[in-house]
């Protein structure tokens, strides 16, 4: 029990920090002018209610946690700021942004700007299996197989979530994260 | 408890009953009711904190993401619980994140200020307060508080405890209601008894019994109370008993004629019976209280009885002895007398009584019967005769005083069958005790054994002869042994003497190497000793009372020389007669002697055996003989043997000088006026080459038979090596054949040859060539002899060749079945020139040759025998050993 109080709290610290941080500047944020830094901050709450695959060898808190951007990047400086000390998973977050599918060596988060409409199902038929979690912030995403979509309901930012295709994946989502989700099910596009 | 003991056992029951009962109930109750509402308050506890864990672990998204709404639509499903009043989530910087409140005014969070997110759960007045903090994945997301009413709990209990009461005024009417009807069972008999008692003592009849047919703690009242009247009733009989028993002895006393007195030895008697006052010459109106010791005993006895008797019988309580007492008419009465002493209730002796009985008669017949013991033991002694007396049935025996002593036994009196086989020699013990237990005792065999004893009392053996006779009851069944015994010691010693000495003789006889035969008048054999049993092959059990003839009938022809010196008293001795023992003839020296002592008629035959001193003897005379005769001629050649040699030369030198081969003859010739040829010519016309040529054949004969005597003086260099002698046989054997051309007279391939050989390799150290002439040469002779003999149809004649060790020997053996030769013959056969060959056959050398070989050259030993017609037999023995033969080499 000790142990375990012992281990958590790194965690303790880095939420206090991060909410030092947001009570800093980020309140009136919060509400309505930095939607993409809450985006940010979603994207690690994220990661506390997913089981990566094997694949992504996401235990080995010496390699770092790849994010990547695909596309024009909507964040700005809200990524850099945000993941500039949080850590995603006890690992160092290194922020990568590429233009084209092929630019992708290896990434654990990949999030899909909605410039990349017209590309989305090759880049999800690239990336998947390879353990990447996708996310993206555009209408229709989910339904393309896009495991995560986040989008805003009464100035809120939520999220809905492919449910089919998380299955098809090796990803795991817990229920609870699941609960706060809007499940959606594309399986016949996807299929396509 | 005063309250208690005041009632009676019928309310006593009842009161303790319920009591026990209410108190029972009412502890238990309680107990239960504590449980019961502990338990309640623990289900409220549960039910409210899972119901806090769950609303935790559903609030763990909606404060992740910000979703109060969600958050709060979790809290409202919290309705439906009846009594949780008011729910708060607090996110984890404790900023109340969603309310659900039924009754806002209903208690505060006051838990918050000792919240160390760690669940916590506490009844404050009418609350409860549970606190459950929100984590997922060890990360803090805040805190569920949930306040809950107690009002349900409360009434549950209140309820519980009402239905609690109703039970237990129900156990106790119960209770009261089951002690009212079984204190009977326990309150009853106790009146029956009670009953009873009164019944009993109103009547004053012990025989009345209370029923009882239970078997609890009353029960066992009910009989101890019988078992009271019982004893009660029998102690009354006893009385009543002692009562009669009392009477009757008094009148006992009155009718006895023992003397009874009773009374105190300072205050005089109490008491005298008929018999006592008529023996001490009492009237019926006499004192008794006057009477003192003194009007009882004599004086002389007034002294012991006083102060040993009384004195004894007052600190014992008994004294018994002999004394007298005073009669009436002023005799002294002799009496057996007992004096006791009773103890009064304070253990002190007051009043003694005595009885007294007149022994006049009995110490009459004990005199006499001791007169008549002295007497006994006195011939006892006299005859050396103990006397015993076995009580059989007891196992015990007694006897006279001799008869211990003869036993070495030194208390007397009774003692047990074991005792006297204690005595008895292990030797003889089981036997002894066979013998009385079974056929003594068991079938009436008159009792007569000689056994030996160890006395236990010096250790000293002895032989004893027992002898006895049972009596048997009617049954025939063993009453007693009566019998006596006497020490046999010496006769037994001297018996023992006797045979020793008769054994010894006997052995001494039996060691004898002669035949010892002992010959009564009639001439019966009365000894064989065990010379005789080994010659003759006759047990002496067999010999022994027989007649001499029948089991010795060789000897037949010795009975005129026993009849001779039975008849003359004289030892008569023939020497050298021949007897055959076991297919061997003996030469033997027989003796006969009488026996002159005195009244032993007979005669004793001795008989020695002389074959083999015979043989020696003849042996050392040839011998002797064989040196002297050697030595002579052994001088004898040596002196022939220059002058012959001389002779030889100059013959040869003769011839020569006849021959013309030499230059010189045939010059000395012209110069004697002839010539060479002619004078080889004249020797030649007149046969002197021829006479020449015979001196020299003569000369070389004789030169020969000078060799030949010479070497029976000369110790020739020994070529000794080992050989087969049995090897050595028969290479001369075949010597022998192939000889037969040169002589005719004999062939020796028609001879059968039997060999008797031990073994096929006897190895003897030798001279070959030396054994193997002297074997060649008997065998020659023994062929020729043969052929000399004209042999009667189907015989054949035939030469049987043994070879045997014999001890250190090797032992040869040619055995012809030729013309033998008689005895004359045989003893000469080895001496020089001795021949029976016709002149110019043989030299006569041949034999004593061999003789010389073996005796002188060899060490060993050559002999012959031989019997006319049927065969002659040499026997050549040499020893194994050569160092014998090393010895006569150097």
């Amino acid at each position: 029990m000790r142990a375990r109080l012992f281990f958590s709290r790194d965690l303790y610290l880095t939420a206090i920090s991060w909410l030092i941080l947001l009570c800093a500047f980020a309140s009136p944020v919060f509400a309505q002018t930095s939607e993409y830094t809450m985006k940010a901050i979603y994207l690690e709450r994220f990661s506390r209610f997913i089981d990566w695959p094997k694949v992504a060898d996401i235990e080995d808190t010496s390699r770092p946690f790849i994010l990547t951007v695909i596309g024009e990047n909507p964040f700005g400086e809200s990524l850099a700021a945000v993941f500039k000390d949080q850590k995603i998973l006890k690992k160092q977050v290194i922020i990568s942004y590429v233009d084209s599918v092929e630019h992708i060596d290896s990434c654990h988060m990949l999030f899909i700007a909605s410039s990349e409409k017209n590309n989305i199902d090759h880049i999800i038929d690239r990336v998947k299996d390879l353990g990447v979690l996708t996310v993206g912030d555009t209408e229709g995403f989910a339904e393309k197989g896009v495991l995560i979509n986040l989008y805003l309901a009464e100035g809120k930012v939520r999220f809905e979530v492919n449910e089919a295709a998380v299955k098809e994946s090796e990803f795991n989502i817990s229920y609870h994260l699941m609960r706060m989700a809007k499940i959606v099910n594309s399986k016949e596009e996807v299929k396509k | 408890m005063r309250l208690l003991r005041r009632l009676s056992i019928k309310n006593k029951l009842i009161a303790i009953l319920m009591l026990t009962t209410s108190s029972i109930a009412l502890i238990g109750l309680a107990a239960m009711a504590y449980i019961n509402i502990k338990s309640f308050k623990q289900d409220l506890v549960n039910s409210c904190e899972i119901n806090a864990i769950l609303a935790a672990d559903y609030s763990i998204t909606p404060i992740a993401f910000e979703d109060r709404t969600g958050a709060e639509e979790i809290i409202l499903t919290l309705q439906k619980v009846p009594y949780i009043v008011n729910v708060y989530i607090y996110d984890e910087n404790g900023n109340i994140f969603a309310t659900y409140m039924t009754n806002p005014n209903f208690g505060s969070t006051d838990l918050l200020d000792e919240y160390d997110r760690k669940p916590m759960s506490r009844f404050v007045d009418n609350h409860l307060h549970v606190v459950q903090p929100i984590y997922y994945q060890d990360v803090y997301y805040g805190t569920v508080y949930l306040l809950a009413s107690t009002d349900l709990l409360s009434a549950r209990i209140r309820e519980h405890l009402i239905l609690t009461g109703a039970l237990v005024c129900c156990l106790l009417g119960i209770a009261y209601l089951l002690a009212m009807r079984l204190q009977a069972v326990i309150s009853r008999p106790i009146l029956d008894l009670a009953t009873v008692t009164n019944e009993v003592s109103r009547s004053d009849d012990y025989t009345v019994r209370v029923i009882n047919n239970g078997t609890d703690e009353i029960a066992a009242l009910y009989s101890s109370f019988n078992n009271m009247l019982e004893q009660i009733q029998i102690r009354k009989e006893e009385r009543d008993k002692a009562e009669e028993a009392t009477k009757r002895l008094a009148r006992i006393l009155e009718s006895t004629t023992d003397l009874v007195l009773m009374g105190n030895p300072r205050r005089g008697v109490a008491f005298a019976n008929v018999a006592a006052r008529k023996a001490l010459g009492w009237s019926d109106s006499v004192d008794l209280d006057s009477m003192t010791l003194a009007d009882i005993h004599p004086e002389c006895q007034l002294r012991r009885i006083t102060e040993e008797s009384i004195r004894i019988a007052m600190d014992v309580g008994i004294w018994e002895g002999e004394s007298e007492i005073k009669s009436a008419d002023g005799r002294t009465i002799p009496v057996s007398q007992v004096i006791i002493g009773h103890k009064s209730e304070t253990g002190k002796v007051e009043n003694i009584s005595t009885i007294m009985r007149d022994i006049s008669e009995r110490i009459e017949a004990e005199k006499e019967l001791k007169l008549i013991a002295e007497r006994l033991k006195t011939s006892q002694e006299a005859g050396q005769i103990g006397t015993f007396i076995v009580d059989v049935p007891r196992e015990t025996w007694t006897g006279t005083e001799y008869m211990y002593r003869l036993f070495g036994i030194q208390d007397s009196g009774e003692l047990t069958f074991d005792s006297w086989v204690a005595t008895i020699h292990p030797d003889y013990r089981e036997e002894m005790k066979t013998y009385m237990l079974h056929d003594v005792l068991g079938s009436g065999i008159p009792y007569d054994k000689e056994y030996k004893i160890i006395r236990p009392n010096d250790g000293a053996e002895r032989w004893i002869h027992g002898l006895g006779q049972v009596e048997f009851d009617e049954n025939g069944r063993p009453l007693k042994l009566v019998g006596a015994a006497r020490d046999i010691t010496a006769n037994k010693q001297a018996e023992e003497d006797a045979r020793n000495a008769r054994n010894y003789i006997r052995s001494i006889i039996n060691s004898m190497p002669s035949i010892l035969i002992g010959l009564d008048n009639d001439g019966l054999v009365t000894h064989w000793n065990h010379q005789a049993e080994q010659l003759t092959g006759v047990s002496s059990s067999r010999a022994e009372g027989r007649a001499i003839q029948i089991v010795f009938p060789q000897f037949f022809d010795e009975m005129p020389s026993v009849e001779r010196a039975l008849h003359d008293l004289e030892i008569v001795k023939d020497e050298k007669k021949t007897f055959e023992f076991n297919g061997e003839t003996r030469i033997t020296d027989v003796t006969i002697y009488p026996l002159i002592s005195e009244g032993m008629d007979g005669a004793v035959i001795r008989i020695d055996d002389v074959t083999d001193r015979e043989r020696i003897e003849e042996m050392i005379i040839q011998s002797e003989k064989m040196m002297s005769v050697g030595g002579l001629a052994a001088g004898m050649a040596h002196e022939i043997n220059n002058p012959l040699a001389g002779i030889l030369q100059n013959v040869r030198v003769i011839q020569n000088r006849f021959s013309d081969t030499l230059a010189k003859n045939a010059e000395i010739a012209t110069q004697c006026g002839t010539s060479i040829s002619a004078i080889i010519e004249y020797i030649n016309a007149r046969g002197i080459a021829v006479m020449m040529e015979s001196v020299i054949d003569s000369g070389i004969r004789a030169a020969r038979i000078v060799e030949n005597m010479l070497s029976f003086s000369r110790k020739s260099t020994a070529e000794v090596s080992t050989h087969n002698i049995v090897e050595l046989l028969d290479k001369t054997v075949e010597l022998a054949s192939n000889d037969y051309n040169l002589k005719k007279q004999y062939d020796f391939r028609k001879l059968n040859l039997i060999r008797e050989y031990a073994d096929d390799d006897i190895r003897l150290a030798c001279e070959a060539g030396k054994i193997q002439q002297v074997l060649l040469n008997i065998l020659k002779n023994g062929a020729q002899a043969m052929a000399d003999k004209e042999y009667a149809d189907g015989v054949e004649p035939q030469m049987v060749l043994r070879v045997y060790i014999d001890g250190s020997d090797v032992v040869i053996q040619i055995e012809d079945n030729g013309p033998g030769m008689d005895e004359a013959t045989r003893k000469r056969v080895f001496e020089p020139f001795f021949t029976t060959k016709s002149v110019g056959v043989g030299t006569g050398l041949g034999l004593s040759v061999s003789y010389f070989i073996i005796t002188d050259n060899h060490g060993g030993q050559m002999s012959v025998d031989a019997v006319p017609g049927e065969g002659t037999t040499f026997t050549i023995r040499l020893p194994r050993e050569q160092s014998d033969v090393q010895k006569v080499m150097a």
